[in-house]
């Protein structure tokens, strides 16, 4: 059993093939992927560096609720989803850590119209494509969660595959593995500057270091515009906060997670019993920009226990343990962006995946591998290539964002 | 009984595994606390957060002036969902489309 | 089987609180703690991972080991809980008679190490996946919703003191004294805070639990009645005290280990006498004191080798190989200061050698300062400059003995007095909205 959590003064090669700037799942994922091709079909080995500026999970992949499903309203993403949850299957032997994934399902409730439609709309996608979610009446929704007030429910949908993780040690185990292969992973180090090169970038670090790499790959989410800047890259993903909480935790009594349409509210049951909830939190009335900001609001408390304790009376007696904020990189239709950055094809974007990027990330590190790696194409590439957003206009936008 | 010495009772944090912590690398606050779930439970810090401070600090594996608390996240004591509900400014009141 | 009682009553008990079925005699003043112990139950759960049992240790309402279910409702604090009559109280997450512990001593003689535990195989990872979920969590769902609808009442008061212990006490009384009243908002109920120098203005039984310094306002509530209460004051003073952090000693966990400080508040607050053997573990001065109060034989961490007992502390081994047999074990740590508000309110924080604790001045007077965590510095900026001044006093501000309390609260008032003088309140402040 390997630990490697990165340190602040692990050394770092002066020259590397790829460099990944941000830790979290998603370059960590990603790192842990190419190093497994890199002593394989990819030859000669890859040098990888993954150079994170906190420590690790102390970002988006540490600050989400852990959900997992596959009831999205498009088939490319149902298909992507189906793949990650199967990965997901046997993860925790892979990375050597207890990943605590339970597949209790995820249940979505409509108590609109317009809500049924999107409902009804899904099950005959995913029946399409392979995924099984069905149609539930409320009495059906009841049946699976005692608790809830389904008097307002039109219509539910139930998909059993669909699950949650302890989202901390996918990103531990990635970061333990990809150590183990020859990555080097540094923490507690800032890119301060980014420099291009003839071939490739210099980073300039924020202690005096510089690497220089052939390759680097953008993987900080939401805060990847400050990078993209330097290189006047200009691409339309925005951060957007986030809020969520924990609730005291209690002996198991909620096996799905359930996500309210209309509100945008979500919750399910932590392993340790914990009620771990968030919502759609309409924008503050100030209008001032708190994208990047990272502190609770009590509004956000009010305002997401006014629809839980309407939606499932019983938490009304139910006790806060603790609140806390992640940012969400949301791209304008709700697509990452993915793929070498315009005028730049050496700065690969990994970004933009719009607050489900964790559950995401399974699937997505194995298939930028193969694509970094062994240059081989997947159909969501191009859907999420960094190049779309020049043409103007955006063809579609992915409608079962939650939160 | 196995005599265990706890840093954390909520969470079960032995000295042990605070040590495991330390030897695999982490002397970060923040770090430690996610790794162990040292502070996560509903006393939330309270008891142990100081003692793990004072640990890092007579083993000389940071300075006093360096140490940092991890985040002091609200609440910081009890509140039920119900009496926050009270609270609330935009409650949605019929489902909108 | 019936326990020895460890505290006598002040008077003959005239209340009876249900305890896992059994009838536990209580006087009017004690909390659900209090009664439990002088009946001599002193385990109340067991813990998360190593199924270990759990008692009441704190005796303040800063640990997370006295949670028990008071008619219906999970997880309410022991030590907060006054008992009143009939109330029917149950231990969590204890199964039954059955003990758990002996077979997790066998299997994880060396700890448990939940990130790599049976990871391998698939299948076995998914039965251990299974079997911790059960184990997991400490209450049942409560019963029902509470009976009453939620209200919420807003204050501006032009001085809120957060904490009605001594220090709190003191400086309320002074400004009251100098024409100006502070709103003083305490957790424990009125029924826990006997005395005659109670302040006029007191929120009892409210629990402070945030400061968000973007909304510009404080945060409490009660759960009983269940009422949401925001504060924006001018003036903010944290008489909020310290922690007593636990001592890394063996078996420090064993139900009847409980904080010397909380032990002696209990004493005074309930009118109880100890009729049980203490031994108390600390060093200097103050466990010096405590010791005394509690009429205790003293002994210093470094002299412990364990501490013994299963189902109870019954003892301290020390290292020297005497064994000091007791009833209970009171730990004296050097106190923690309660600085989460503080830092919440932006404050900046500095580790003292005992604890964490905010910056101030000799009056107390807290400055704004960057954020401690890496991610959340930038937060520092975007917020408002705060529509209030933030004050320490007691043993936030760094006093420990009674007269260096008595000290930073008086400065606290002469400082907060000229200050109230060179700003007059605007002609709506004190009105409550």
């Amino acid at each position: 059993m390997t630990v490697a959590m990165g340190r602040a003064d692990t050394p770092l090669p002066a020259d590397v093939d790829v460099a990944v700037i941000g830790g979290g799942i998603m370059g960590l994922g990603l790192a842990y992927h190419l190093a497994l091709l890199s002593g394989g079909k990819a030859r000669p080995p890859l040098s990888i560096a993954v150079i994170e500026r906190s420590y690790l999970v102390s970002g988006a992949s540490g600050r989400n609720g852990g959900g997992v499903r596959m009831q999205w309203g498009d088939a490319g993403n149902v298909r992507l989803m189906m793949e990650s949850i199967e990965l997901c299957k046997d993860l925790a032997q892979q990375l050597g850590i207890n990943l605590w994934f339970r597949q209790g399902g995820y249940l979505f409730l409509a108590r609109s119209e317009a809500g049924e439609r999107r409902l009804e709309r899904n099950v005959q996608l995913h029946a399409e494509v392979g995924a099984p979610t069905r149609l539930l009446t409320a009495a059906e929704a009841r049946a699976i969660v005692p608790q809830l007030e389904v008097a307002e429910v039109r219509l539910a949908t139930f998909n059993p595959d669909d699950g949650v993780v302890f989202p901390w040690a996918f990103v531990w185990g990635y970061a333990a593995r990809a150590v183990e292969r020859g990555v080097t992973l540094r923490t507690h180090t800032s890119v301060v500057r980014v420099e291009p090169l003839a071939r490739g970038y210099a980073l300039h670090l924020h202690t005096g270091e510089v690497v220089r790499a052939r390759r680097v790959v953008n993987a900080t989410g939401a805060w990847s515009g400050a990078l993209n800047r330097q290189l006047g890259i200009d691409l339309p993903n925005r951060p957007h906060r986030h809020e969520i909480l924990s609730s005291e935790p209690l002996k198991p009594f909620l096996d799905p997670l359930v996500v309210d349409l209309t509100t945008g509210l979500y919750f399910s049951q932590s392993t340790r019993g914990e009620l771990v909830t968030g919502i759609s939190l309409p924008d503050a009335p100030d209008g001032s920009d708190e994208s990047l900001t990272l502190h609770s609001s009590l509004r956000f408390l009010t305002h997401l226990s006014a629809t839980l304790t309407r939606l499932m009376p019983i938490t009304a007696a139910m006790k806060v343990l603790r609140q806390w904020v992640g940012p969400y990189d949301v791209s304008p239709d709700g697509d990452a962006i993915v793929g070498p950055s315009p005028g730049h094809p050496d700065f690969v974007q990994v970004c933009g995946f719009t607050g489900h990027g964790f559950m995401m990330a399974p699937a997505v590190g194995r298939l930028l591998a193969r694509w970094l790696g062994l240059g081989e194409a997947h159909p969501m590439l191009a859907r999420w290539s960094p190049d779309r957003f020049a043409a103007g206009g955006v063809a579609r936008r992915e409608d079962m964002i939650i939160g | 009984m196995t005599a265990r010495t706890f840093v954390c009772r909520c969470e079960d944090v032995t000295l042990t595994e605070i040590e495991r912590a330390i030897a695999a690398g982490l002397s970060d606050v923040e770090e430690i606390k996610r790794y162990t779930g040292l502070g996560t439970g509903p006393c939330q810090g309270k008891e142990c957060l100081s003692a793990l401070g004072r640990l890092l600090v007579a083993r000389g594996l940071i300075s006093p002036a360096a140490l940092r608390p991890f985040t002091a996240r609200p609440p910081v004591e009890p509140v039920t969902f119900g009496a926050l509900a009270a609270g609330a400014t935009e409650v949605p009141e019929d489902p909108s489309p | 089987m019936p326990k020895a009682p460890l505290l006598a009553p002040p008077g003959p008990p005239t209340l009876t609180l249900r305890w896992d079925g059994a009838a536990i005699p209580a006087c009017p003043g004690d909390t659900v703690a209090s009664a439990l112990i002088a009946a001599g139950e002193l385990a109340t759960s067991r813990s998360a991972k190593y199924r270990r049992l759990r008692g009441p240790a704190c005796l303040h309402g800063g640990c997370g080991t006295c949670l028990v279910r008071v008619d219906g409702r999970p997880n309410q604090r022991a030590c907060l809980t006054p008992v009143r009559e009939d109330m029917f109280v149950e231990p969590q997450n204890t199964y039954g008679g059955l003990d758990p512990t002996a077979l997790v001593d066998q299997v994880f003689r060396r700890g448990i190490d939940h990130h790599h535990l049976v990871v391998y195989p698939r299948i076995a990872n998914q039965v251990m996946q299974g079997v911790a979920r059960e184990l997991a969590g400490f209450g049942e769902l409560p019963d029902a919703p509470p009976a009453e609808a939620a209200c919420l009442i807003d204050h501006v008061p032009e001085v809120m003191v957060i904490g009605a212990g001594r220090s709190g006490r003191a400086l309320a009384a002074a400004l009251a004294a100098a024409g100006h009243p502070p709103l003083v908002v305490e957790r424990r109920p009125a029924a826990a805070l006997a005395g005659p120098d109670l302040p006029t203005d007191l929120l009892a039984g409210v629990g402070v639990f945030a400061c968000y310094p973007h909304e510009r306002l404080w945060a409490a509530a009660s759960e009983q009645p269940p009422v949401l209460h925001r504060l924006r004051p001018r003036h903010v003073v944290l008489a909020v005290g310290a922690h007593e952090p636990t001592i890394p000693l063996a078996n420090n966990d064993l139900p009847g280990v409980v904080s010397a400080r909380g032990l002696a508040d209990m004493l005074e607050q309930t009118g109880r006498r100890l009729d049980a053997r203490v031994v108390v573990i600390g060093e200097g001065a103050r466990a010096e004191l405590l010791a005394g109060t509690l009429a205790a034989e003293r002994v210093a961490p470094a002299q412990v080798r364990k501490l013994l007992g299963a189902r109870r502390v019954k003892g301290v081994q020390l290292v020297d190989g005497r064994t000091l047999r007791c009833d209970l074990v009171a730990l004296a740590p050097d106190p923690a200061p309660a600085f989460e508000l503080a830092a919440q309110a932006g404050a900046p924080i500095q580790f003292t050698g005992a604890g964490f604790a905010p910056v101030c001045d000799a009056d107390g007077r807290i400055a704004a300062g960057p954020a401690a965590h890496p991610l959340e510095a930038a937060d520092a900026q975007t917020a408002p400059p705060p529509p209030w001044t933030l004050w320490a006093v007691g043993e936030l501000a760094g006093a420990t003995t009674p007269a260096e309390i008595r000290g930073t609260v008086a400065r606290c008032a002469a400082a907060l007095l000229r200050a109230l003088a060179d700003s007059p309140a605007p002609k709506d402040s004190h009105a409550r909205a």
